[in-house]
């Protein structure tokens, strides 16, 4: 339905308006805009788990600390102990065989498929129950610390999060993270079995041009890959059923 | 226009929304000027008013859209488990994120207000806002006739 204001014909009101707001709540968002990016991150990790539970899937949190354990713990960067942070656990029940239960956890170290001396850390990963490994490594501190990961043959899928503009490369450098991680899915052999998962999928604030369209619908073809741009306007891309023929899912082994 | 936007924002944040900002209005007066459109020339020659959408939308992609997902995201930790949140080491306080949620829904209706709906703001393209702007106005009118 059309408004009833205009911003050209309502331009000085809008003005004021908006001056009016800012007055209100700029002091609010000044003070945290530090964590405009940590927050743009939480945002996509909450369309992922909206992902799981509109595909019925029950989720709860797991790992809550602090007193009383009521705080959920989101990590900034991938040298955060998976054991010190939260975690969702996705749960498919069945009536006739065992649930499946997968994780859904955020900056974890995966173990590269092709190497298993090359880790990488998406901003997010689905993996198996328990996939969640510790050793101790040479590299790391001198092997003194715990080193943690799961294996990329443990990862069901995984997500990246860009507050930037869309751009070829970052689409196609997306792609080399699908490479190492699932590798099958290059080779055009996308895993059917249920329970599914969304496919491999980056999340990005900008909305993109037509080429980026073009770079989104090949990607999606040749390797089963969702890129969403504009997650904003559309903050349901991946979980709202009207977009289900859109979204690219892979199965589980 | 988009300095009152700007105010007490680090500069990480602001430079690229100020360089954002600068860039689509020099592109608009470029368009402007060489257009051949008569249907777009009663649009472009209203910049100020196509400059406080542009600010509008640069300000909501920055610095509202991010805070409104993330208190949807604290509201849904604690609907499920009871639980607050703790980001990068440090706990957000309840309080802060129910007035996050309210500032960006009041956000939202403001703009919405003037027919400016999420997918007019996180438009990035001048090529694309500025037609865009001109079909909404345009259905405006025939809807009040």
């Amino acid at each position: 339905m059309a408004s009833s204001r205009s911003p050209f014909k309502d331009n000085k009101v809008l003005e004021r308006e908006i001056r009016a707001f800012l007055k209100r709540h700029q002091a609010t968002f000044a003070q945290n805009a530090k964590r405009t990016s940590a927050f743009f991150e939480l945002a996509t990790y909450n369309s992922v788990v909206k992902f799981y539970e509109a595909r019925g899937y029950a989720v709860v949190a797991k790992d809550l600390k602090g007193r009383d354990r009521k705080e959920f713990v989101y990590a900034m960067s991938p040298l955060a102990l998976p054991s010190r942070c939260s975690y969702f656990l996705a749960t498919m029940p069945y009536k006739t065989r065992p649930a499946r239960e997968f994780e859904i956890r955020h900056n974890l170290r995966v173990q590269s498929a092709h190497d298993v001396s090359v880790f990488v850390s998406p901003d997010y990963a689905v993996v198996e129950r328990g996939a969640v490994v510790e050793v101790s490594a040479p590299h790391n501190f001198g092997g003194l610390g715990a080193y943690c990961y799961a294996e990329a043959r443990n990862l069901r899928t995984f997500a990246e999060a860009k507050h930037y503009q869309p751009s070829a490369e970052m689409l196609l450098n997306f792609v080399g993270l699908v490479n190492e991680l699932m590798p099958v899915l290059m080779t055009g052999s996308i895993p059917g079995g249920y329970p599914v998962h969304c496919g491999p999928s980056i999340f990005i604030s900008g909305v993109g041009s037509r080429h980026v369209e073009r770079i989104k619908a090949s990607l999606a073809q040749r390797y089963g890959i969702n890129v969403f741009l504009g997650v904003f306007s559309r903050p349901n891309q991946l979980c709202s059923k009207s977009n289900y023929p859109n979204v690219k899912t892979v199965g589980s082994p | 226009m988009i300095r009152q936007f700007l105010t007490g924002l680090p500069y990480a944040v602001t430079q690229p929304m100020f360089r954002e900002y600068e860039s689509k209005c020099s592109e608009l007066e470029g368009w402007r000027v060489h257009s051949s459109r008569s249907d777009m020339a009663g649009y472009l020659n209203q910049a100020g008013a196509i400059h406080l959408v542009f600010a509008l939308g640069i300000y909501y992609r920055y610095v509202v859209a991010p805070f409104g997902g993330s208190a949807e995201f604290f509201a849904r930790v604690r609907r499920k488990s009871g639980a607050g949140l703790r980001l990068g080491g440090e706990s957000l306080d309840p309080q802060l994120m129910a007035s996050i949620g309210s500032a960006v829904r009041q956000f939202e209706a403001m703009a919405q207000s003037f027919g400016l709906d999420r997918s007019l703001l996180s438009l990035t393209d001048v090529k694309s806002i500025v037609p865009e702007l001109k079909a909404r106005e345009e259905a405006r009118r025939h809807g009040q006739q």
